[in-house]
């Protein structure tokens, strides 16, 4: 199989555009990729799109903007790990050696207000049980009862996700924000908060791989960047029996650490799918970054800062940086991408890191891939 | 597809949220709790209350239907209350 490099990636700044287009988003994000990686538009070999309230088909719309040069447009809808999805399409092609220069690309733009996850008109959605954050507000709670942590320390993961959104130009809410004003944000679902929140949002990011045979013909001051693993799954029978709160992760987790010949003792830098901060210490627990019921001690005490052993959302998370579903999962492997690199401004992890991953979540399903330098 | 029959509307509250954010379409005003119920039969069901309850997880609870108005007439719901409250009620 082909080893498989990231060459570039480029960002919209996330946040509210509503007089932009998707054509306008993702002119910006693929024009920053393309420069980014030094690579002509008329070069791509294959186009994988990643997007979720869009209408049918807008992928050709946007890539075709730069030129209709007959290349294949993959349109995929996978809620919030849309583009991790069309991410992990990409990868594959590329290791079975079906393409070696391949674009990828996330988009989005969303109304104001909760994301509806429930069919409508179905029963959980006129019963109220339909609401995200609920959801993760029932693991909450027996996170709470379990391993006796506060609201206070989920609320601390909101924190830390502002201040370093701080240091992100592309960022939704480049402001801190203190676990009193987090508290006091309206109640949501308890003991989750408005500020725990990930936004609605619009944006746009865009990766461009390609096999590490064809990564010698362009320039790569940057240092050549690899996909090392990648797990994806869903839930499985036996998980709502499971002792663990999100066993999906555990198990994905491991498959990941497999594949890549890690273990979570080696990864540098890692972003994590915290759409409500709560899930930032449930998952990454999950994922083996700390001892089970020791995540929210570990955020209050500064462990998952920039500066922290176990940095986690180094460009303020979904929280902070947004959360445009369609375009998340790969700004997500962008952060990873720049940490890698030391790209990364006043927000650089030290110490030179090596190893990152990313995990995506969503309606459709779970994501993660491990990157190294 | 699987299909389960409760045989045992009893059961133990697992974990519980009180929502405060309206949802579009939906039947229940907010505030109310949303839980996640271990029935005596093995079953987990998520089930709504509307009332004030003290809950804690592990509180006792039961499960009843309840009919809720739609706009275009009415539809049954499945709602929880605390078992002794329901027979303080009574």
């Amino acid at each position: 199989m082909s080893k498989v490099v990231i060459l570039g990636g480029g960002l919209h700044p996330f946040g509210r555009y509503p007089e932009k287009s998707f054509r306008e988003l993702t002119r910006v994000a693929i024009s920053n990729c393309l420069d980014d990686a030094g690579v002509q538009f008329s070069a791509i070999q294959a186009a994988f799109c990643g997007r979720v309230y869009a209408p049918m088909g807008t992928g050709l719309e946007v890539i075709t903007q730069f030129g209709e040069t007959g290349i294949p447009i993959i349109n995929i809808e996978q809620a919030c790990s849309s583009s991790s999805t069309a991410f992990r399409q990409a990868v594959w092609a590329i290791e079975q050696g079906i393409y070696d220069l391949v674009l990828v690309v996330g988009f989005e733009k969303m109304e104001r207000g909760p994301v509806e996850i429930a069919a409508s008109d179905s029963y959980d959605l006129r019963m109220g049980q339909s609401l995200a954050p609920a959801n993760y507000g029932l693991k909450s709670q027996i996170y709470m009862d379990r391993y006796g942590a506060t609201a206070e320390q989920f609320a601390a993961v909101s924190v830390k996700s502002h201040a370093n959104a701080k240091l992100n130009p592309y960022a939704q809410y480049r402001k801190e924000v203190t676990i009193q004003e987090v508290m006091e944000s309206r109640m949501i679902a308890t003991p989750i908060t408005l500020l725990q929140c990930s936004p609605t949002s619009d944006g746009a990011s865009a990766v461009i791989l390609s096999s590490a045979t064809k990564a010698r013909q362009y320039r790569n001051t940057h240092g050549e960047v690899y996909v090392t693993g990648w797990a994806c799954g869903t839930d499985s029978y036996g998980d709502d029996d499971s002792d663990e709160l999100e066993p999906c992760v555990t198990r994905l987790s491991n498959e990941l650490y497999e594949r890549a010949a890690i273990g979570p003792e080696d990864i540098d830098v890692v972003q994590l799918h915290d759409a409500f901060a709560p899930a930032e210490i449930i998952r990454m627990e999950a994922m083996g970054l700390a001892p089970e019921g020791s995540g929210a001690r570990f955020v209050s005490e500064g462990k998952t800062g920039i500066d922290g052993p176990v940095p986690i959302n180094t460009d303020g998370g979904l929280i902070s940086r947004g959360h445009p579903m369609g375009a998340t999962g790969l700004a997500q492997i962008i952060e990873i991408l720049r940490q890698l690199r030391q790209e990364a401004g006043p927000r650089q992890v030290q110490g030179a890191p090596k190893i990152g991953v990313c995990h995506n979540s969503g309606v459709g399903g779970i994501n993660m891939h491990s990157f190294s330098r | 597809m699987s299909e389960t029959t409760i045989t045992d509307h009893n059961g133990v509250i697992e974990s519980f949220t009180v929502v405060h954010q309206e949802i579009a379409q939906s039947l229940i005003d907010p505030p109310y709790v949303l839980a996640e119920i271990r029935l005596n039969d093995g079953n987990c069901i998520r089930c709504v209350s509307t009332e004030e309850l003290e809950l804690s997880i592990g509180s006792e609870v039961s499960l009843t239907t309840r009919k809720l108005e739609t706009g275009s007439g009415t539809r049954l719901g499945l709602v929880f209350a605390l078992k002794c409250s329901r027979n303080t009620n009574e």
